[in-house]
């Protein structure tokens, strides 16, 4: 085990003592990973805040279950959270999901560019909650939280192969679905 | 025509399509799309997010060191109640401990039942009395005999009683041999 894996799994160890310092510090530590991680599957915020409460309150709760010799703690807490929002995307309506999207946008171009960013990222959401929720966590994971293809598989509890064969189809999709917004940022590419 | 094959040129030089198959597919990182992808920000988390884990996370402790409590309580107990507490304990746990002695009991295995099958004869006796007439003897006669009449002698008799036999017998003349034939009530000859 790493000194850091050492000293999270101490962390964990104290939170459990009723170490507030201890929880805090680890809380800080993994919090946006998770929360973004939550927003992605979910998109809404306020599933992925109370996902990422649950996140944690079961890291405290349950610590027997994490094996350090499996996986890092973080591997862990995106594994709880999966399984989390896979629960809360089966008991939920997805018809409430994507509702807050617009207000992610904060860019100081201007009003013009700040629609323009805004409509994208409402696209890029629209194009990543269309996916299939198998497919849809692989993107986030290897996308946007930069994890291997073997993190992900321990992950999703799958092999190393099934992981790659969604990311390959969730692309194709993406690039279906986001075919124009692609054109033109590679024509503002070449035009640069 | 020819704007329509520019834009078409156009279409297929920027859009790179994958030719790589599932199989080939090795991971590696496509970053058209990955810049495109990281135009979708995620929004600040509220505030109160921070607090209400903190919240939670204190109930949880402190549900916790409730049952810890429970079970770690200390308890003050004099010391000779703890002595007959110790002593009672361990007189039940050698009571519990030994080996009580093993008593053979035999039991006696029961009688055994042997079915014998008896033959019953069933038997029915059938009486049947019979009245025929002797023959008199000379010398038997006595001279009272002979002053009574056939008629009177029948008459004595308990099958004279019937009045149909005194009308047949009235010319009877005895035969040398007898065949006796009985008949039975039914009509049956035996």
């Amino acid at each position: 085990m790493t000194q850091t894996g050492r000293s999270e799994q101490e962390l964990v160890k104290r939170s459990q003592r009723g170490d507030e310092d201890a929880f805090l510090e680890l809380y800080l530590l993994y919090r946006d990973k998770v929360y973004r991680f939550a927003y992605r599957m979910l998109g809404e915020r306020l599933g992925a805040e109370d996902v990422t409460q649950d996140c944690f309150l079961i890291l405290v709760r349950q610590l027997d279950r994490y094996d350090p010799a499996r996986a890092a703690l973080g591997t862990y807490l995106y594994a709880v959270t999966r399984n989390l929002c896979h629960k809360r995307l089966r008991d939920t309506v997805q018809e409430t999901a994507h509702e807050d999207t617009v207000e992610v946008t904060h860019d100081d171009s201007g009003p013009l560019g700040e629609l323009l960013v805004a409509e994208l990222s409402s696209q890029v959401a629209a194009a990543v909650a269309n996916l299939p929720d198998l497919q849809r966590e692989v993107v986030v994971l290897f996308e946007f939280e930069g994890l291997s293809l073997s993190e992900i598989a321990v992950i999703a509890s799958t092999d190393v192969g099934s992981v790659k064969s969604r990311l390959y189809r969730a692309r194709q999709r993406l690039r279906k679905s986001l075919d124009p917004y692609l054109r033109d940022s590679i024509r503002l590419a070449t035009e640069k | 025509m020819a704007d329509y094959e520019e834009k078409k040129d156009l279409t297929q030089s920027t859009l790179p399509k994958s030719t790589k198959s599932s199989d080939e597919f090795s991971g590696e990182v496509d970053p058209e799309l990955r810049e495109l992808l990281f135009q979708w920000r995620v929004p600040e988390s509220d505030s109160g997010l921070d607090q209400r884990v903190l919240t939670a996370y204190r109930s949880q402790i402190a549900g916790i060191g409730r049952w810890k409590r429970l079970f770690r309580r200390r308890l003050s107990v004099p010391v000779p109640v703890a002595a007959a507490l110790l002593i009672g304990m361990a007189s039940l746990a050698s009571r519990a401990l030994t080996v009580p002695k093993v008593v053979r009991l035999e039991v006696p295995s029961p009688p055994r039942l042997v079915r014998v099958e008896v033959p019953i004869v069933h038997e029915k006796i059938v009486t049947r009395t019979v009245y025929r007439r002797a023959p008199v003897k000379e010398h038997q006669k006595k001279p009272s005999d002979q002053q009574v009449s056939p008629e009177a002698s029948l008459r004595n008799s308990e099958a004279m009683q019937d009045p149909q036999i005194v009308a047949r017998l009235a010319g009877f003349d005895p035969v040398e041999k007898i065949q006796l034939k009985v008949i039975s009530w039914g009509g049956r000859r035996q």
